[in-house]
């Protein structure tokens, strides 16, 4: 039987410029439109003058469509902060003492999704997404009606020798187009006052040590694009028009949120993010899935943050089990039924798609490494059920198990085995394409920081390196067993968000259904809470990044190490 | 990687010519009846599995010194041993202990042994091997077995970190049966191994087992090792706490604690008498629970403090037993985890439940004595640890009106536990440390985590590198 491997990160060439010259177009551009691409000796130069940096990564604001003509948040506005987010600015400013590094890491701005009065961007090819005009469009009427929020932006800008760094996610993967990039750049005080777009689609510190991407592009990911960057080189609709080329996890979950979310107001800020999909079919009632049904469960097997468990309390010595794959193919589609827990709000749709036979094909396409990742993601999900895992935010801890795969019988009896090494195959890979876009003489990359998921990592975790003799706190993890570098760390998302376990447990102290509990529950029922990474000012190598989280707390506003809240119906 | 079992016994010289006065034996009882305390008509007595007959931890022998001698204690004999947690057995003459090794220390490879020696000698006797793979435990603490031998008249039951149980000849080591829990039941090892030392009930031997499908707890002919029963859903990890049995006005139970409840089993069917349930976070519930008339107590590091209300067959309309939760404190779990001081929530130290009161660690080493009946805070106390320590553990033994208490940085106390206080009568050192540890503490990452034996006026206790017997006997003459 062969072994299919698919690649992290492959670019091809699509109909367009070949990847190369569009970058050097884009360069041209930019500086042609006063954009600007500073490059490391200027970032440096200024790093000699104010000396080592505070730099501070946040994503996945989705900075929207604003109020409607009521005054009252579009139902579908997921960025209802502005005042906080003005003030968590003026913060920032004074703790990095006026010399900051703020990376707004992808889905700054939400412009996947139609905004008010703005038609567009549908097209009889699903894959077509917006052209430059209307994304344009687009943006224009996020930024008036954010104006606190961008003006916050562009006063810390202004201060001191802070920088902006914007990196395009898959939500506004619009500011690859040059004139998007202009109007954001500029509404934030353009390169003058120090605000870069990152046409690249990433950020690096000037020595090439920390580096940023959105997420969407690592692993198997449904809103992955076909190349990155440049975006903008999209499927065409014959004409000489670009297009936004729309990734199907957009086309199929983000339309499912965008048609949703009045009636289910939180369904997109449940984090992960893509749990809000099982979520919200189970509370519609949806019985069957269309033909999209094995893409769906794939994408649902599949999302990374089921890999974003604590990790281990070794010394990078255990090792994973072997499984054996042989037996697991014999099982054919009550494989994936099996692969999700009982009380998964997936599971009775994939038992239809199976009844339907929708799964069958599914099987025969999967991989050796997806079957590996499949089986990891099982035991870890097993194990932590069966141990009552204290920090799971993605399920509860309590509930029903599910059957490991068949073992290959040498490597049976532990249950502290390591199952994270799908994980970290899928980040070292990514970290490998990451250290080919440095600039020579940079790097290595030491900290690595992404988001897209919303789910942010917890803070908590313990590295122990008895070889060491010390214990170690890690936020994030490293793909490198037993190392603290590199260390990848997810920040989550600078948002209000909802984990499944604290949904779970308000469904169950107010007893009510799910479909009550989402049409129920408000962005601002949500905890006041902002997570983000930090990486504090360093000389020769950077210290290990934080998770820190901008909060409402007893004393009002600050910093903090964790949230300290919890969501609840009614505030 | 196939498990080739190495089967090394040595004989010693078998007419070495035992004590003429044999020191008395064990109880034959192992359930007290309701409040009933040890009142033995003999003086000396062994300690013959996890924390002493009827794992109450209650030590009666008279003739025990009152004060340590200023110079410290003298020791009677010291045996070199390898590493491991389990504490010593002590049973007609012979000290029983377990270990294990690693013959690559960079591999998960290891060897345990069970040791037999001479109580009075501490010659070793005879020692029987195994092979063993700790892949799947948490390494640094991978260093041999957790669980106190069990003896039982001719039988010596021994119990691997990795689950495999054996029943051994008293005299020369053989194996009689054994088990391997994950092999023959489709266990799978919990983070930390397995620890729960199995436990005689007439001719049942009753294991935590862990094995699948359901067989969370397991009954095995003490003769023979065949299965007889098998109880509870393996869904969830078999925890660490040592199984025992109480009676409370009605018959006999088996008080199963494990991570999602205290249950309670009829022995001889494996039956589910009554459960109390209970979520114990990372399955972490190595104290053993403790029962004080119709009181019984658990405590965890994530599930905090819980005490139930027993009730006999009467109170229940189909004549089994039965119980209630009475009060329960926060555990590190709970929101009010660190706020409510009605409450201790042990890592690994079994608490004293006295009458009206109860007596144990906290999460740092913090000794509390909280009201039994209400769970209410009476005093508390750093004088028995001595600094704020995580995960700070001490094995606490009942001495008449007082309590010999090991503290993990290897310290023998004597003290008093009342509502009015902790008092502290005496200390010495007894022995080194060595057990790695990841946390920081004043001696250094290194703690002593093994139960002593009591027996025969005598503490035996155990690190890595040795086993040792020393005399608590009162001066001559005294």
């Amino acid at each position: 039987m062969g072994t299919r491997v698919t690649s992290d990160d492959q670019p091809h060439r699509v109909a367009g410029l070949p990847p190369l010259v569009g970058a050097a177009l884009r360069a041209v551009l930019w500086i042609g439109l006063g954009i600007g691409v500073a490059g490391p000796d200027a970032i440096s130069s200024l790093e000699a003058q104010t000396g080592p940096r505070l730099v501070t990564v946040i994503s996945d604001l989705h900075i929207g469509t604003g109020r409607d003509e009521s005054g009252a948040w579009h139902p579908t506005e997921d960025f209802r902060w502005d005042d906080e987010f003005a003030l968590f600015l003026e913060h920032l400013t004074a703790l990095g003492e006026n010399a900051n590094d703020l990376v707004l890491n992808g889905d700054t701005f939400e412009l996947s999704e139609a905004v008010r009065g703005v038609d567009g961007c549908q097209y009889d090819v699903p894959a077509l997404g917006c052209t430059q005009d209307e994304a344009l469009a687009r943006l224009d009427v996020v930024l008036s009606a954010h104006a606190r929020a961008i003006d916050a932006l562009a006063n810390f800008a202004r201060v001191g020798s802070n920088r902006i760094f914007v990196i395009p996610g898959d939500h506004d993967a619009a500011l690859m187009f040059p004139a998007v990039a202009a109007r954001a750049g500029q509404a934030l005080g353009g390169v003058e006052a120090g605000v870069q777009i990152q046409m690249e689609g990433f950020w690096a510190s000037s020595d090439g040590k920390v580096y940023a991407e959105h997420g969407h592009q690592i692993g198997d990911r449904p809103n992955r694009f076909s190349q990155w960057p440049p975006a903008v080189d999209g499927s065409t609709d014959g004409s000489d028009t670009r297009h936004l080329e729309r990734p199907w996890g957009i086309q199929t979950v983000g339309e499912f949120f965008t048609q949703h979310e009045p009636r289910y107001p939180t369904i997109d800020n449940i984090a992960e993010r893509g749990a809000g999909l099982s979520y919200g079919l189970a509370a519609s009632g949806t019985a069957r899935l269309d033909a999209d049904a094995s893409r769906l469960l794939r994408y649902v097997l599949f999302r990374m943050p089921w890999s974003q468990f604590r990790v281990d309390l070794d010394a990078g010595d255990v090792q994973p089990p072997r499984w054996d794959l042989s037996a697991v193919r014999t099982l054919g589609p009550t494989f994936l039924l099996d692969s999700l827990p009982d009380d998964h709000r997936f599971k009775p749709l994939a038992i239809a798609a199976h009844e339907d036979e929708q799964l069958d094909i599914m099987m025969d396409e999967l991989t050796d490494d997806e079957l590996t990742a499949i089986c990891d993601y099982r035991a870890a999900t097993r194990r932590s059920r069966r141990r009552f895992e204290r920090i799971l935010t993605q399920f509860d801890p309590q509930g029903p198990v599910v059957a490991e795969c068949p073992r290959d019988p040498s490597t049976r009896g532990g249950a502290f085995d390591y199952f994270w090494r799908s994980r970290d195959a899928t980040f070292l890979r990514r970290l490998e394409h990451a250290s080919t876009q440095l600039p020579t003489g940079t790097g290595p990359i030491a900290v690595f920081v992404h988001g897209h998921t919303h789910l942010v990592d917890w803070a908590q975790r313990v590295l122990e390196l008895t070889s060491q003799g010390e214990t170690v706190i890690v936020d994030g993890f490293s793909p490198i067993r037993g190392a603290l570098s590199p260390v990848v760390i997810n920040g989550g998302a600078w948002q209000r968000t909802v984990t499944p376990v604290q949904l779970d447990r308000l469904r169950a102290q107010h007893d009510l259904t799910d479909d009550t509990l989402l049409r129920t529950l408000q962005p601002e029922d949500l905890a006041p809470c902002y997570s983000f990474v930090q990486v504090d000012p360093y000389t020769a190598a950077p210290d290990l990044p934080v998770i820190r989280y901008w909060r409402d707390g007893d004393d009002g506003w600050d910093i903090a190490r964790s949230c300290g809240r919890q969501p609840s119906l009614g505030n | 990687m196939s498990k080739r079992r190495v089967h090394a016994v040595s004989r010693a010289v078998l007419s070495i010519a035992l004590p003429a006065i044999i020191i008395a034996p064990a109880y034959a009882q192992t359930a007290l009846e309701d409040g009933e305390r040890n009142t033995p008509t003999f003086t000396a007595r062994d300690w013959p599995e996890w924390r002493g007959q009827g794992r109450e931890g209650i030590w009666t022998e008279t003739g025990i010194l009152d004060t340590f001698p200023p110079a410290g204690l003298v020791v009677g004999w010291r045996t070199p041993v390898r590493s491991g947690y389990s504490g010593p057995a002590v049973a007609n003459g012979r000290v029983f202990i377990t270990d294990g090794f690693a013959p690559d220390p960079r591999r998960t490879r290891a060897i345990e042994r069970a040791v037999a020696l001479d109580e009075e000698t501490g010659e070793v006797l005879w020692t029987t091997e195994w092979e063993t793979d700790y892949a799947g435990l948490q390494l640094v603490y991978a260093i041999g077995p957790r669980a106190t031998p069990t003896v039982d008249g001719d039988l010596v039951y021994v119990l691997g970190a990795m689950g495999n149980l054996l029943a051994l000849d008293v005299g020369d080591g053989h194996i009689v049966w054994e088990k391997d829990y994950v092999q023959d039941f489709n266990a799978t090892v919990p983070s930390w191994g397995m620890s729960g030392a199995p436990l005689v009930d007439d001719d049942r031997l009753i294991a935590l087992v862990g094995g699948e499908p359901d067989a969370k707890f397991m009954a095995f002919d003490t003769r023979t090792g065949e299965e007889l029963w098998r109880a509870l859903s393996s869904d969830w990890e078999p925890g660490y706490s040592q199984p025992m049995l109480v009676k409370a006005g009605g018959p006999s139970q088996l008080i199963a604690w494990h991570p999602r409840a205290i249950s309670s089993l009829d022995p001889a069917t494996g039956t589910v008498f009554w459960e109390v349930p209970h979520i114990v976070d990372m399955g972490i519930n190595p104290a053993t629970a403790v029962r004080d008339g119709h009181h019984l107590f658990v405590t965890s590091q994530y599930g905090g403090a819980v005490m139930m209300t027993l009730t006999g067959h009467d109170a229940n309309s189909d004549g089994h037993p039965d119980a209630s939760l009475l009060w329960k404190g926060a555990g590190e779990a709970d929101p009010e985890y660190g706020t409510d001081v009605n409450t201790f929530n042990s890592v690994i130290s079994t608490p004293v439940l006295d009458g009206q009161y109860l007596y144990g660690l906290d999460g740092n080493g913090l000794l509390r004595c909280l009201d039994a009946t209400t769970g209410e805070r009476i005093w508390e106390s750093w004088d028995l640890i001595g600094e704020d320590a995580h995960w700070a553990t001490a094995f606490f033994v009942r001495h008449g009106d007082r309590y010999f208490i090991n503290t993990d940085n290897g310290d023998l106390v004597i003290a008093e536990l009342s509502p009015a206080g902790y008092t502290e009568i005496s200390r010495t050192r007894l022995i080194e440390p060595t057990h790695p540890y990841v946390r920081r503490r004043g001696q250094g990452p290194v703690v002593n985590w093994s139960h002593p034996a009591y027996a025969n006026r005598h503490i035996v206790a155990r690190n890595d590198k040795e086993i040792i017997r020393v005399s608590l006997a009162a001066a001559p003459g005294e």
